[in-house]
């Protein structure tokens, strides 16, 4: 896997478990035992059935939640609370009706303390790549779906993370904006050189998105297998109808499917 | 500005989505509106004189105007004149809504950030809260006296639960989502409290002080019926001891627009801080009004 130089961090998940209390007193495992790594500006995605553990493992890596075992790493350092090389893009876009558009990307900024005037100018430019230009003082209640989620694209991106945690952000999309949202990701990726961690449902769109594919088993969560992409980048939507793709898909398919038998 | 020759069209009146009729426009709706309140009151008038009604039982709306005349152009610090009473009722109202409202939301903000205090303040507010706030009118008379201290204290009484609760349920209103991505970038509570918690929270605030400001009017002037010096109640009691009528009247005009101007300027407000909620009904005026009034009797 010849991945060019990036500015992105690199992960080690080690041995992660997580083990919930359920309601009813009895113990739920989600994650056990988790070990893969994320090379310095790769873009990495797990598929897994719902429940499987996926979104709890992006969680712990973001320092949302802690592991009950195992650690992770970024650049070599273990992680112990919100890091602000990190930035998140959950399902639903969490945008705060009361800020416009550039409004609730700059809420990061000001959190973290950072310097207003200049990630302003950034926030504008992150907005035209992402393709809501002219939308800027729009409220959230003004936009579609898709526009909400590029606007949560661009509070992720704005303070230079050097990690994005994607957790499943186009799943609430109709499939046109889904795959127009994935080009917009993929362009905005180049740009920006940050590593990606990308939870999924959809194994097309991990494939055509990803230059690894973490494939995880239905709860407890376990990596079953990683697959390397070796799809020519740019990707093009038609790279989907190719014969190597297909097979891919259907090795991923026939993993999940067999986990969800078993 | 478009410098076109030709006469601009008039806009089509709007008609109504449901029967598919047109509606009146608004020049033509008000001139009804005006017709309507002149033959209101020339009708009450005509009534009242023809059927020789005493004035002691309905006045006429000549004698209740005349009488606010009369009532505004007293000077301005004697007893007689009626500004002189409603800057006391007002003043009272306005002093106790204020250090209520405040109350309120402190310790509701309070509570939802130590759940212990709440815990042991709830048999206390259950209790106070379960009381009409009027009942304690004869109580803080004995305690405050007669004048301003009484009726402010009874004010902060009536106005701090509407707060208070409304904060309660706003402060926790706040969904999982948004404190996540908060917590994403390691906000503090203070950053959680004021960039999420309180923005959240404000539109059932505002709610809140709707309901409150109804409260404050009417336990304030309440008060002034049981006891009191000056003050818009005290002169409707003035008034109904010499038995005028009008007068009575007169004043009830003047409350009614109090609470007309204080309600305008809290959704005016509203509109202006929470301009990202649509007003639903939960929190429409017409339902807080009668939540307030069916709490206060």
């Amino acid at each position: 896997m010849a991945v060019a130089v990036r500015e992105g961090c690199s992960i080690a998940i080690r041995n992660v478990h997580k083990t919930y209390q359920s309601q009813s007193g009895g113990d739920v495992q989600a994650l056990a035992g988790i070990s893969f790594g994320v090379e310095p500006g790769e873009f990495v995605s797990i598929v897994g059935a719902s429940g499987c553990g996926k979104s709890t493992l992006l969680r712990i890596i973001g320092a949302l939640e802690s592991p009950t075992g195992g650690d992770v790493l970024i650049d070599g350092s273990r992680v112990s609370g919100p890091r602000r090389d990190i930035g998140i893009v959950f399902q639903d876009p969490t945008l705060l009706p009361w800020r416009d558009v550039i409004r609730n990307a700059m809420i990061g900024v000001e959190i973290l303390g950072l310097d207003q005037t200049t990630y302003r100018k950034r926030a504008m430019e992150l907005v035209r790549l992402v393709g809501l230009e002219g939308f800027e003082k729009q409220y959230p209640n003004e936009l579609s779906g898709g526009m909400q989620q590029r606007a949560a694209l661009v509070r992720a991106l704005l303070h230079e993370p050097k990690l994005l945690l994607l957790d499943e952000p186009f799943g609430a999309l109709d499939a046109l904006t889904r795959e127009t949202m994935g080009l917009e990701l993929l362009r905005v990726w180049e740009a920006n050189r940050t590593s990606i961690v990308f939870v999924t449902h959809s194994v097309l769109e991990s494939l055509f998105l990803s230059d690894r594919v973490v494939v995880f088993s239905a709860r407890p969560g376990r990596v079953v297998t990683i697959i390397d992409v070796d799809l020519p980048r740019p990707r093009r939507l038609d790279m989907l109808g190719s014969p190597e793709v297909g097979a891919m898909a259907n090795q991923i398919r026939g993993l999940l499917g067999a986990q969800v038998v078993s | 500005m478009s410098t076109d020759a030709i006469a601009p069209t008039r806009p089509a009146p709007p008609t109504n989505p449901v029967t598919g009729r047109r509606s009146f426009l608004p020049s033509r709706r008000f001139l009804m509106l005006l017709v309507v309140l002149v033959a209101f009151f020339a009708i009450w008038e005509a009534g009242v004189h023809f059927t020789g009604t005493y004035e002691i039982i309905l006045p006429k709306p000549s004698s209740i105007f005349k009488a606010l005349v009369v009532g505004f152009s007293a000077p301005v610090t004697s007893r007689a004149n009626y500004l002189y009473h409603a800057q006391q009722s007002f003043s009272q109202i306005l002093a106790g809504y204020a250090v209520g409202s405040s109350l309120g939301l402190l310790l509701a903000s309070l509570s939802v950030r130590f759940p212990i205090l709440e815990y042991l303040m709830r048999p206390f507010i259950v209790a106070i809260n379960s009381m009409p706030k009027i009942a304690l009118a004869p109580v803080l008379i004995i305690w405050f006296g007669l004048g301003f201290n009484s009726k402010f204290v009874l004010v902060i009484l009536a106005t701090f639960f509407p707060l208070f609760v409304n904060g309660v349920t706003g402060f926790r209103s706040v969904e999982e989502g948004p404190l996540r991505l908060m917590r994403s970038f390691g906000a503090t509570p203070r950053q959680i409290f004021t960039k999420l918690t309180f923005p959240t929270a404000l539109p059932f605030i505002f709610a809140g002080l709707e309901i409150g400001m109804v409260h404050a009017i009417t336990s304030g002037i309440a008060a002034e019926f049981l006891g009191g010096q000056r003050g818009l109640g005290t002169m409707m009691l003035i008034n109904q001891q010499v038995l005028d009528v009008p007068g009575m009247f007169s004043v009830l005009l003047i409350l009614a627009f109090i609470g007309w101007l204080m309600s305008v300027i809290i959704r005016t407000a509203r509109r202006r801080v929470v301009y990202w909620a649509p007003e639903t009904r939960a929190t429409r005026t017409i339902v807080g009004v009668a939540r307030g009034r069916s709490q206060m009797l």
